[in-house]
């Protein structure tokens, strides 16, 4: 680290303006940035394999718009950093070792190939749960059940099935680079008042901090280390409809890092995303976004949970369409239906369903949460009932397989082990 | 009149320049300004070597208009030149005006570090002095000046015992920045497959599918080039983010697309190549320019199996490279699906029986990316796979109590 480098993280450590929204763009090798900053979002140079400044310019205005349209977070902060010589290759270590030094738990990043003027933009985006805080909103959801017959509770969980997600590539064009060249001009002007033709009262100058101190009608105040003030457009970028694209993957990000804070904001931003976004994405992304919207609106103390369980569960649903073999969303309806069988009985189809998909997903991924769901579906008090078995030959074969659930559970954790 | 002083009334007569010493300025000066124009490197000789053919043109003129007489005096003759002087630099110095002359520069690196030697050409460029060499004191760095700004720029970078590529550079930084993977050097006129285990190295050969030269029709080297980077590139990346977005590159798994700077022609040589290289598979092609400009490949890929299987993609049709290779949508097709094949087969030998089916399932869920007359192999040889597997599935007993 140069000697830079290390005085001003030392300032920041002291700063009295954080905890903050805030930005920085730093290098690779840099220790952590905004050590006072609950939230942190990390957003790694964008690769342009031709070289050239287009990929670290694209970083840095998704870095701007993430940090002028969060919200319900306090103390947010995005650090972006930038290559050095020889490069980093990003693989899922090295995303992971740098997320983990800057304390972000979510990581965004990507590539660019620029040919005959146009730019195709492929951008990704990984959960370091490593990199969390302790106190952060898990990304696994879970129901408890009180077994009269047992003295330790059973615990259904569903996790994500990945913590990585690619986002299908965007094209942009000359005329459309060309703009974003003016725009990126325009947005470095610093103003006294949040009007286009306001006086100037100076420039953002690149990786220097500088720390939002107000925002109105698309415009935010910002703070710059050097004792400047004024006013931006930061997120002018997003309003362009030629890249309304490209903040898919901030939109994706603030989401996760609301549902991490615990902000109820965050079933809003995935339900957005799911409505502008998704469509256009692989399968895992979209899934991954209606896993997300079910998993915030499930752990919203504040939603009545007999009324919001039915658009939770289309949720989960729509994902297990998307993922046919993956245990998480099947993982995922059971624990939504033991939660709304503490209420309500479920469908008696509901649950042999349920039943034959989490026996698939055992099969297929010999998926160890997957086990615990099906032997407390087996264990419900009305299991009986949903099977529509006689007595002595419901508890013969719910025996039967809950011996072969525990062998599994033995084999799977040996396994891990 | 000669020997009487000059006065307003009494004139200078005009000056009379022998034949010989005309010719002789004359030509000295047209000689100096073309070498000057032809080594010209700044902004500042150009305008040195418009001033002497300048200059010359008011030589020319000065001798005319004292051998012709139609000028009477001296003065005239000064300011009949000096008018040539001033016309014929006012016209040239607007070429340099309408041609923003500026310099381009920028570092060579080769693998991680600066290039010792090479030799540098600017591509698509009228100026005669396009070449440089780049020797070890120069630090990998080059200079030219090129009139007219450019978004981008292309180069040949010829390395001596290495080989020889070509590149585009974006102009967005004071620096461009040339970085060269010694792996990606073509070899220009080496028979194909001669030293392929010299010119296509790898570390780990389980992991990594090689991607040789597509053979090709009508196609300028430039868009070959091109083409094979940006494949290259896009194989690489997009199937090991896929794969890790999936959980499926897990226990230091590596997988990787590398380039393989020469051609196969046939499903013997690559079935050849993937034996020598000791690769799971290799991806070879055609591609072909249309009389239409539009562009058509097809992929094969070579998976060694029991017996090698050429699995072929569906047949792409683009206006350009970018088309071509699919740079507007997600990774899919054959190369994705045999990298799942390829990376379960990597699961089965390490004993690592849920990935490995996990992995096969998906190469399963994407066979309809093989083109349709291979798709039953491809799934003959997945499923094989998968019926191996389940014979060691611990949950395999475990059967519906709600019925099938």
């Amino acid at each position: 680290m140069n000697r830079a480098a290390l005085l001003m993280s030392l300032v920041l450590i002291f700063d009295p303006l954080c905890p903050c929204q805030a930005m920085k763009i730093g290098m690779m090798s840099d220790p952590e940035w905004f050590q006072e900053a609950a939230n942190k979002l990390l957003l790694l140079e964008y690769d342009n394999s031709l070289g050239g400044s287009s990929g670290m310019q694209l970083t840095e205005a998704l870095g701007r718009m993430a940090l002028a349209t969060m919200t319900g977070l306090d103390g947010f902060a995005v650090i972006i950093l930038e290559q050095e010589n020889p490069p980093l290759r990003l693989t899922q270590e090295t995303v992971e070792m740098l997320a983990k030094r800057q304390h972000c738990p979510v990581v965004i990043w990507g590539e660019l190939y620029e040919q005959k003027g146009r730019i195709f933009v492929v951008s990704h985006l990984r959960f370091v749960a490593d990199a969390a805080p302790t106190n952060a909103h898990p990304l696994e959801i879970s129901w408890i059940m009180k077994q009269p017959e047992s003295t330790e509770p059973r615990r259904a969980t569903a996790a994500l099935p990945t913590h990585q997600i690619d986002f299908a590539p965007i094209t942009i064009s000359r005329d459309n680079l060309e703009s974003l060249d003016r725009l990126w001009n325009k947005a470095f002007i610093l103003r006294e008042a949040p009007l286009d033709s306001s006086i100037k009262t100076g420039e953002l100058t690149r990786g220097s901090p500088y720390y939002v101190i107000g925002a109105t009608n698309g415009w935010t105040k910002l703070k710059v280390r050097e004792g400047g003030e004024g006013w931006v457009r930061l997120g002018e970028l997003g309003q362009n409809e030629a890249f309304k694209e490209s903040i898919g993957v901030v939109l994706f990000a603030q989401g996760m890092m609301q549902h991490l804070a615990w902000s109820t904001e965050a079933p809003v931003s995935f339900d957005r995303y799911l409505m502008d976004y998704a469509p256009r994405q692989p399968s895992m992304n979209h899934a991954l976004a209606h896993l997300l919207s079910g998993f915030s609106s499930y752990m919203d103390s504040s939603l009545n949970r007999r009324e919001s369980i039915v658009p939770i569960k289309q949720h989960f649903e729509k994902a297990r369409l998307l993922l046919p073999n993956a245990a998480s969303p099947v993982n995922s309806l059971a624990v939504a239906l033991f939660s709304q069988e503490a209420d309500s009985a479920m469908g008696a189809m509901e649950a042999k369903q349920l039943e034959k998909d989490l026996i698939r997903t055992i099969k297929t991924e010999n998926d160890s949460d997957a086990v615990r769901n099906l032997a407390i579906l087996y264990q419900l008090p009305r299991a009986q009932d949903y099977f529509s078995s006689p007595e002595q030959t419901f508890m013969k074969a719910r025996e039967t397989n809950l011996g072969v659930l525990r062998d599994l559970e033995k084999q799977f954790t040996r396994r891990k082990q | 009149m000669d020997g009487q002083s000059p006065s307003p009334q009494n004139p200078k007569p005009v000056v009379k320049l022998t034949p010989f010493s005309l010719i002789g300025v004359s030509v000295g000066l047209l000689l100096a300004a073309v070498a000057l124009l032809v080594w010209a490197k700044t902004p500042q000789h150009y305008v040195g070597a418009f001033f002497l053919f300048a200059l010359l043109g008011a030589v020319v003129t000065f001798g005319f208009l004292g051998a012709t007489g139609v000028f009477k005096t001296r003065n005239s003759q000064l300011g009949g030149s000096a008018g040539v002087l001033v016309t014929i630099l006012t016209i040239l110095l607007k070429f340099i005006g309408a041609g923003e002359l500026h310099e381009i520069k920028g570092v060579v690196y080769l693998n991680e570090g600066v290039v010792p030697k090479a030799r540098i050409i600017l591509l698509e460029t009228d100026r005669l002095g396009n070449e440089q060499s780049i020797e070890p004191k120069d630090n990998g760095q080059f200079r030219f000046t090129v009139s007219g700004k450019k978004k981008e720029y292309k180069f040949r970078i010829i390395i001596p015992d290495a080989g020889e590529t070509n590149m585009i550079a974006v102009a967005n930084r004071e620096w461009l920045t040339l970085k060269v993977d010694s792996k990606t050097l073509s070899q220009g006129s080496k028979e194909p497959l001669a030293d392929l285990q010299q010119l296509c190295q790898v570390e780990n050969a389980a992991c990594t599918v090689f991607l040789f030269d597509y053979l090709h029709e009508q196609l300028g080297p430039d868009e070959l080039q091109t083409f094979q980077n940006l494949q290259a590139g896009r194989l690489d990346k997009d199937i090991r983010y896929d794969l890790e977005s999936r959980k499926l590159l897990e226990g230091g798994i590596d997988f990787r697309v590398r380039r393989c700077s020469t051609s196969i022609k046939d499903s013997l040589s690559a079935k050849a190549a993937a034996s020598t290289l000791r690769v799971p598979a290799v991806v070879w092609g055609f591609i072909k320019k249309m009389p239409d400009n539009k562009l058509v490949s097809v992929t094969t890929i070579t998976f060694l199996d029991q017996q090698a299987l050429d699995f072929a993609s569906r047949e792409d049709i683009g206006s350009d490279v970018t088309a071509l290779v699919g740079l507007e949508r997600s990774i899919q097709g054959a190369p994705l699906a045999i990298a799942a094949l390829v990376v379960g087969d990597l699961y089965i030998r390490k004993g690592n029986v849920e990935l490995a089916r996990k992995t096969l399932l998906y190469a399963q869920e994407l066979a309809n990316g093989v083109s349709p007359k291979d798709k039953a192999d491809f799934m003959k040889v997945v499923n094989s796979r998968l019926e191996g597997l389940e014979a060691r599935n611990p949950a395999v007993h475990l059967q519906p109590i709600g019925g099938p």
